[in-house]
């Protein structure tokens, strides 16, 4: 399993955050001025402290002792999209700190609050040149779809060489329902990731990226004279590293992070940096609060 | 010059081939370069990070290939250096030279601001004819005093060249300039100097010129000459100069006369004060006279003192200078010394058995006081009890010799223990005469020997007078005793009839009786030879078993007190002008390449070092990156 029960219940209890977005079509629990314009019933959930005591479902209440928020059709939802990249270089570091396992906690962290918010979630796998139909998920509503997520989730494997633009336009083409973005990558792709956001963003749509390195990409313990091998592309390149050149590393790292992150601010996009070394939970709750992605 | 001569050349270029050796560090260090494989999540940082190295400066890409580059620039500097590269320089020196330094006391005068001497200026000069002496080329360095000394032979290590010009030092001495040349044309053909081309630099105030012609004068002229190129590279500047000349004492009937002269070398006129003083034993000095002088440029002045007790004395004269003035520049002749002993009266024992000749000229000797003995009818000889200082045995011989160290003459000896006689020679003309003292102005030419004794002389007996059958004069010193022999009676000769006669018989007394000699110890030409090179001034030889004898030295040379600086010197009869750096020499540049190319292997070595330190350190750090390197 991506994460436990307690965890699970704990994410829960985030709500992710659209500031634009509002085309909702299905009924939802996102605050909206137009809440409870509908007075059709589509579906329960359990109540949390600060929901409207007035939507409660007594009945239910008194029958089962347990108190569940009705939901209704016409209660604004949120289409929240995860783009996952599943290249090659996304396959490094160990346990904990490997950077897909930690990705896919991430969508998984993100997926399920989505789901218990009643958000409508499509989770897309970027590889090669496209996004992959076969390994895409959703639309998927409700939050008994959780564990159908967190098993889909648990399947994937990373590989291969990613063109992080192109697969992105590739997703950007079949149209998706205006929502929430999240692209959750190392973003260590030769192309610019941008690009390819700026498709999704034409359409409505509000975009978070979540970036996530190992602890040995932000600060490599290499020295010496040196032939990299690239896990991604098979690509070799020789270097000769000492603690100047170690040094120059952590600058053009932060430099280059720097310039993905004033593309990103281009289009309104939230931007994170996670480094697999934290706890993932606390990242959810703690980095990605920060950085405005839930609340 | 020529033009192939303007640009750096190669004493040794076969060395160059070593340059060879770039070929296998090259291939050694493309070896040693087989990076080690390390897998990257993604190479895209690497490639931006090398990409912003090469943008940034060559120099980034040369520190990594550091290492390598300190390995060829060490190659490079010691094979340069192996090849010897040198760049013409204008020298005096261009080949093998003999430098002769002068080290006389001229060049002890004080001219620089801090009171550097001309000698130190002469060094310094040697010193940079030395940094310039090209690769194959030797010197040989020899330093003009009395006696010349050979600094150093046919010499090609420069290290060595500076050591022995260290070494060498002026002394208060007029040199031997013929000695000196004499050595000098000697070096030039010592084993290693090439005779062909080898030149001669003099270095030194010039002061030679004036000892030529002084020479030339002389009884035995002589020509300074070498035997190659001469070169004069004068040093000093034209430094007046106040000198005493001469100080003298002697008897007179109106007691002990002082004689002394002061002389202005200078070309303006000087003042200054003559003081002479007197000392008696170890009492303090006594102040006789002081005078002030004016001299004009060139010309002497003399003081006489009259009447001055007839007893031991040390007396000195010292040029001071007026007040409100400074002293000379070379205080080595500011000051005179002389010795004033009385004339001892040298008590004499004539054991003959008549001999007017002798007697009356003993009678006419000063400072001999004569006895006679009469020889008994029998029995034998016996000498009396008191202590003579000359014992004079004509024509008889003591069974015991008379104590030591009273002086013998034996004129006519028989066959005794002292003297064996073998036999008598009438063989007596021509006669050949020694260079002697007690030879000196004495014309043997006219004298004839009817016949004379013939004798087995100990090796300590030095023939004087020798003629075809045999020695006519003998003198020599034995245990602390000088004795003479005449092999022949004064009646069997016409000797007593010739000039010759008083003149050396008072040359024999003298030497017999040398205290007798009132000027004596009063030098003017310094100590014995053997410890010459002091400086002016009084000084006391001590030997064993005899009392000490006082001298007196002093620098009476108008060769050294004249300090002007000559333009030209004369040698060979030519005129040798100051020399210039006319030549080509050559400085070599191998020391500089040595020091850069083991500067180069320190660099090296310390930047692998450091190097290795890091790598290792890393790795001893992240013991958890290797396993994943694994």
């Amino acid at each position: 399993m991506l994460f436990d029960e307690a965890t699970l219940r704990k994410l829960t209890r985030l709500t992710l955050i659209a500031n634009q977005v509002r085309a909702g079509r299905m009924k939802g629990e996102r605050r909206s001025s137009r809440r409870g314009a509908s007075l059709e019933f589509a579906d329960y959930r359990d109540y949390s402290p600060g929901d409207d005591l007035r939507r409660l479902d007594w009945k239910a209440y008194g029958r089962l002792d347990r108190a569940f928020l009705k939901l209704f059709e016409e209660e604004e939802d949120l289409a929240v999209h995860i783009l996952l990249d599943a290249s090659g270089s996304m396959d490094w570091g160990e346990g904990n700190t490997h950077k897909f396992t930690y990705a896919l906690r991430i969508a998984g962290a993100l997926g399920a609050i989505a789901l218990a918010e009643g958000d409508q979630l499509s989770v897309r796998l970027l590889r090669g040149q496209g996004a992959d139909p076969l390994e895409s998920l959703g639309p998927l509503r409700g939050s008994g779809n959780t564990l159908r997520l967190l098993r889909y989730l648990e399947g994937l494997r990373p590989s291969g060489e990613t063109n992080l633009s192109a697969a992105l336009r590739s997703a950007a083409a079949t149209r998706p329902r205006p929502g929430l973005v999240f692209l959750i990558s190392d973003l260590l792709s030769p192309s610019n990731f941008a690009d390819g956001l700026a498709a999704f963003l034409r359409r409505g749509s509000e975009a978070a990226v979540i970036q996530v390195l190992a602890p040995d990409e932000l600060d490599p313990p290499l020295a010496g004279d040196l032939r990299l091998l690239d896990v991604e592309t098979g690509a070799a390149q020789e270097v000769s590293l000492d603690s100047g050149a170690r040094r120059l590393y952590r600058q053009r790292l932060e430099a280059w992070q720097a310039e993905l992150q004033a593309s990103a601010l281009k289009y309104h996009a939230r931007w994170a940096t996670l480094s697999t070394a934290e706890p993932w939970d606390q990242v959810v709750q703690a980095s990605l609060w920060k950085a405005g992605i839930v609340i | 010059m020529e033009g192939g001569y303007r640009y750096m050349s190669f004493l040794a270029p076969a060395w160059l081939w070593l340059g060879l050796l770039t070929v296998p560090i090259l291939i050694l260090y493309m070896l040693r370069l087989r990076r080690r494989e390390a897998p990257v999540s993604s190479i895209l940082l690497w490639r931006l990070l090398l990409r912003d190295q090469q943008a940034n400066a060559p120099w980034q890409k040369l520190e990594r290939n550091l290492l390598l580059f300190l390995q060829l620039l060490a190659l490079a500097a010691l094979v340069l250096a192996l090849a010897r590269p040198a760049l013409p320089v204008p020298s005096l020196v261009s080949g093998s030279v003999v430098v002769i330094l002068d080290g006389s006391a001229s060049m002890l005068a004080q001219e620089g601001r801090e009171g550097e001497t001309r000698f130190e200026a002469a060094h310094l000069a040697a010193l940079e004819l030395v940094s310039e002496l090209p690769a194959n080329a030797r010197m040989s360095l020899v330093l003009a005093g009395d006696p010349p000394q050979i600094l150093a032979a046919a010499e090609g290590d420069h290290a060595r060249l500076r050591q022995a010009l260290e070494s060498s030092q002026a002394a208060p001495v007029e040199a031997d300039w013929p000695a000196t040349l004499a050595l000098a044309a000697g070096a030039a053909s010592a084993p290693g100097q090439s005779e062909q081309g080898i030149e001669f630099i003099l270095i030194s105030d010039g002061g030679l010129s004036l000892a030529e012609h002084a020479g030339a004068g002389s009884s035995a002229p002589w020509r300074l000459n070498l035997p190659g190129r001469v070169r004069y590279l004068p040093v000093g500047g034209d430094a007046p100069n106040l000198a005493l000349s001469a100080l003298a004492l002697r008897p007179a009937e109106s007691g002990v006369q002082l004689f002394t002269q002061a002389h202005n070398y200078g070309p303006q006129p000087r003042q200054a004060i003559l003081a002479i003083y007197s000392q008696v034993g170890e009492a303090a000095e006594t102040l006789l006279e002081a005078r002030p002088l004016e001299l004009a440029p060139g010309a002497a002045q003399s003081v006489v003192l009259e009447g001055l007790p007839d007893s031991a004395a040390r007396y000195t004269a010292r040029l001071q200078p007026p007040r409100g003035q400074v002293a000379d520049s070379f205080p080595l002749d500011d000051a005179a010394y002389a010795i004033y002993t009385p004339a001892q009266v040298g008590r004499t024992l004539l054991v003959t058995p008549g001999n007017l000749f002798l007697e009356q000229l003993l009678a006419s000797l000063e400072g001999v006081q004569a006895f006679r003995l009469n020889l008994p009818a029998e029995g034998a000889l016996e000498l009396p009890a008191a202590d003579y200082d000359l014992y004079i045995f004509d024509g008889v011989a003591p069974a015991q010799p008379p104590p030591a160290p009273a002086s013998i003459l034996l004129i006519n000896p028989p066959d005794s223990p002292l003297l064996p006689v073998t036999g008598v020679f009438t063989a007596t003309q021509p006669a050949s005469l020694s260079a002697s003292a007690m030879l000196e102005a004495v014309d043997w030419s006219n004298v004839h020997i009817r016949q004379a004794r013939q004798m087995s002389q100990p090796a300590w007996l030095t023939p004087l007078i020798t003629a075809p059958g045999g020695a006519l004069l003998l003198a020599g010193e034995q245990d602390r005793r000088r004795m003479a022999v005449l092999s022949f009676a004064l009646q069997d000769s016409d000797l007593p009839l010739q000039t010759a006669y008083p003149i050396l018989m008072a040359n024999l007394v003298r030497y017999l009786l040398p205290a007798s000699d009132p000027l004596a110890s009063s030098s003017a030409a310094g100590l014995p030879s053997s410890v010459s090179g002091l400086p002016p001034g009084f000084y006391t030889l001590e030997r064993p078993d005899l009392p000490a004898l006082e001298y007196a030295v002093n620098l009476f040379s108008m060769l050294e007190s004249d300090l002007a600086i000559r333009p030209e010197i004369q040698l060979g009869g030519q005129s040798i002008p100051p020399a210039a750096s006319a030549e080509t020499g050559q400085r070599e540049l191998w020391p500089w390449l040595a020091g850069l190319g083991w500067l180069a292997l320190l660099a090296e070595w310390a930047l692998y070092q450091s190097r290795r330190r890091m790598i290792s350190g890393w790795r001893d750090l992240l013991p958890a990156w290797r396993a994943v390197s694994r």
